[in-house]
């Protein structure tokens, strides 16, 4: 979860093709694996991920780092796209947060940053375990199918004040479950 | 300002938005709200760092081999040269030095950089580019295109046009395989031409230093390549 160094994103700024080579390699595997999970079709996922990359391409300039890694916004344009293209909506428009990751909150404490940073693959595999099978259910419809409050209500078959109430319960406890999993390893001998 | 919900309600909708599945309306509501409210705009941030984390699960897959050929070849063929980085003043302000020397010679410098300026962001990179017309053979008569090589950068751009899709004699197409002749020596093969995502030409990258070669050529392989020419060739690129 690295951040490229800033000279090759300046070099982004300025259309160099070897700077994007270096971003599609380091990014181009997470952001098929994210296409094939949204959409469960490699031919699909292969047009998403081309369409995607040329977008960050073209559209580097309008990259914040201020708003979050580029990590993370290349995770968002893909699974964007593909949830658009799984759901025939090109072009919807979507609300997303756009916090200033940079502007101080004197109640927020750095671990949490440092919780990113070292994150792995098992650990969130594992936080998402942990969770009721009910709440996880409802995280997965919503962040990889795109499916509304509404929707998941019908499918799940329950009032939409619940699906809301396992939302949050849910990011509640995937953020307890990682912040703790790396408070234990600073305090295992 | 007064908050317009409630820290409980945005708490809802926070959640909503963080995992993408709120709609623009409660949206508008909710960045109202966190505008005004230090403690909802700290929640929202750690849900987005959550939310943020859950790529993380996935078990990595290996994207395809042709998908980085496609978007390397479309991204090098749009490239122009590098654009030089706007200089602001806080560049020109750490440029000035400090000591009193330094300081006597400060106009000299400054007089110096501003040639040196408006030289290094008014000349083009034309030297650095060679261009070459592709031949084409009896095989393909209709063949036309140009490769660029970009001489600083050491890659090339092959743009062709009038060459139809490769026959499939089994499940898979044939390709178009490029290969570089050096003056002494066996081909040896570089890149396969890959259909334009814009429709119509094909296109190729070759990496590398184009000097030292007299040729580039293309042929009809099987699927995958070969690593010496098999098949007719389509069209040439003299070199020199």
């Amino acid at each position: 979860m690295e951040q490229p160094d800033s000279t090759t994103l300046d070099l982004l700024t300025r259309e160099s093709p070897e700077a994007f080579e270096v971003i599609y390699d380091r990014y181009g595997r997470l952001a098929y694996t994210i296409a094939m999970r949204v959409l469960s079709d490699e031919a699909a996922a292969e047009d998403v991920v081309q369409e995607s990359f040329i977008a960050i391409w073209r559209r580097f300039l309008t990259y914040r780092p201020e708003r979050g890694s580029i990590r993370t916004w290349i995770c968002s344009i893909v699974r964007n796209r593909a949830i658009d293209r799984l759901r025939g909506e090109s072009g919807r428009l979507r609300y997303e947060l756009a916090l200033d990751e940079s502007r101080g909150e004197p109640s927020l404490d750095d671990t949490w940053s440092q919780v990113v940073a070292s994150l792995t693959r098992e650990r969130v595999q594992q936080a998402l375990r942990d969770l009721p099978v009910e709440q996880r259910q409802t995280v997965e419809l919503a962040y990889w199918c795109g499916v509304s409050q509404s929707e998941i209500s019908q499918m799940m078959r329950v009032p939409i004040g619940t699906v809301k109430g396992r939302i949050r319960l849910s990011l509640a406890k995937l953020r307890e479950s990682l912040q703790g999993k790396e408070e234990e390893a600073w305090h295992r001998p | 300002m007064a908050p317009s919900m409630t820290c409980d309600a945005a708490g809802e909708l926070i959640a909503l938005a963080a995992l993408g599945v709120l709609d623009a309306d409660d949206g508008a509501v909710l960045d109202r709200h966190i505008a005004v409210c230090a403690r909802c705009r700290a929640s929202a941030l750690m849900a987005q760092r959550t939310a943020a984390a859950l790529p993380e699960s996935l078990d990595l897959l290996e994207a395809p081999a042709g998908l980085r050929r496609r978007l390397l070849t479309a991204v090098y063929s749009s490239a122009g040269p590098v654009q030089p980085r706007r200089r602001t003043l806080r560049d020109v302000w750490r440029r000035v030095p400090r000591s009193r020397i330094l300081t006597a010679l400060a106009p000299l410098a400054i007089g110096a950089a501003t040639v040196l300026g408006v030289w290094s962001l008014t000349r083009t990179d034309s030297a650095q580019v060679e261009t070459f017309p592709v031949q084409a053979s009896t095989s393909l008569p209709t063949a036309r295109g140009v490769l660029t090589f970009y001489v600083t950068r050491s890659h090339s751009v092959l743009t062709v046009a009038g060459v139809p899709t490769p026959a499939t004699p089994g499940q898979l197409p044939n390709v178009y395989e490029i290969w570089l002749i050096p003056s002494n020596g066996g081909p040896k093969p570089v890149a396969f031409l890959s259909p334009s995502p814009s429709g119509g030409d094909w296109t190729a990258v070759v990496s590398g230093d184009l000097r030292g070669y007299r040729t580039l050529a293309a042929t009809i392989e099987p699927p995958g390549g070969e690593a010496k020419p098999t098949g007719p060739e389509i069209f040439s690129i003299p070199l020199s």
